[in-house]
């Protein structure tokens, strides 16, 4: 094991990497907004890593834990049930900017966490915040 | 690069959206012209959007399939798989005076609708801004990852 890694830090990896996949998802269904037949694609991650968080009580050792965290994947899925056009294309642009805006600042928010997390790391190293 | 792969998502819906304006604009510059190299008015021109995760191949159906059980996604965006002609027929007109009116003195004219044409520059507009916003999008989250633990 790194000295580096930690279970904090590796929960907010994968929370970046799943905002970043959310992210990518999103300008493909904003690409395929003119598109006949294109359903819109989501993806969920925050599940996954919610049970991850649960299952931690601080009884595992930690590496074991890290690996479990980093086995989870961000899961895609289509939604084949909503049309929105005459062409059967199922892209709602409202609520796509929507998701997009949120997951720019969660992702904002998270990276905001990740530097604070290394902040406190080199206070620990150098003895002062500076 | 898989990294900024996002970005050239919204490239492709940007470069869709341009290759459709520009066809609007010929048909509006053509929705007058009588004559062309085949003979006969011209013809309104639309083009066919595809989604690019899958071109049809056994090779892309195959990614795709492999991919999603695996967590990586396939993601293409958009492209414009060809350009069709439009099939409706051509409006004729009374003008024995037009150097292309046939014996009777009709006029066979384009089958451009002008504001057929204005709603689609419209719709076109939408999703160009629409894939602008997202591109933006993405360039920031980019630059916000590169000042991390600094």
């Amino acid at each position: 094991m790194d000295w580096l890694d930690s279970i904090p830090s590796a929960f907010l990896q994968k929370d970046l990497d799943g905002l970043w996949a959310r992210q990518k998802v999103i300008s493909d269904n904003m690409a395929n907004i003119e598109t006949p037949g294109y359903k819109e694609k989501n993806i969920s991650f925050e599940n996954q890593l919610k049970s991850k968080i649960d299952s931690i009580d601080g009884s595992g050792n930690v590496p074991d834990e890290i690996n479990g965290i980093e086995d989870t994947k961000p899961l895609m899925t289509e939604n084949t049930r909503e049309t929105y056009r005459a062409d059967n294309s199922g892209v709602d642009l409202e609520q796509q900017m929507v998701s997009m805006a949120r997951t720019s600042l969660n992702y904002s928010y998270s990276l905001q966490t990740m530097g604070d997390y290394f902040t406190r790391l080199k206070a620990a190293i150098t003895g002062s915040s500076k | 690069m898989a990294f900024l792969h996002s970005l050239d998502i919204s490239g492709s819906g940007l470069t869709a959206s341009r290759l459709r304006m520009d066809l609007i604009s010929e048909n509006i510059a053509n929705a007058e012209t009588t004559r062309t190299e085949h003979g006969g008015p011209y013809c309104r021109k639309m083009a066919v959007y595809q989604c690019a995760d899958t071109n049809g191949s056994f090779r892309s159906m195959l990614d795709s399939q492999t991919a999603k059980s695996s967590g990586n996604m396939p993601l293409n965006g958009v492209k414009v798989s060809s350009i069709e002609e439009d099939k409706a027929p051509f409006p004729v007109e009374y003008d024995p005076s037009n150097p292309d009116a046939d014996a009777r003195g009709y006029v066979q004219k384009p089958n451009v609708d002008l504001i057929k044409e204005t709603t689609d520059m419209m719709a076109v507009t939408r999703a160009y801004n629409a894939n602008m916003t997202a591109f933006d999008s993405v360039k920031d989250m980019a630059a916000k990852a590169i000042e991390i633990g600094k």
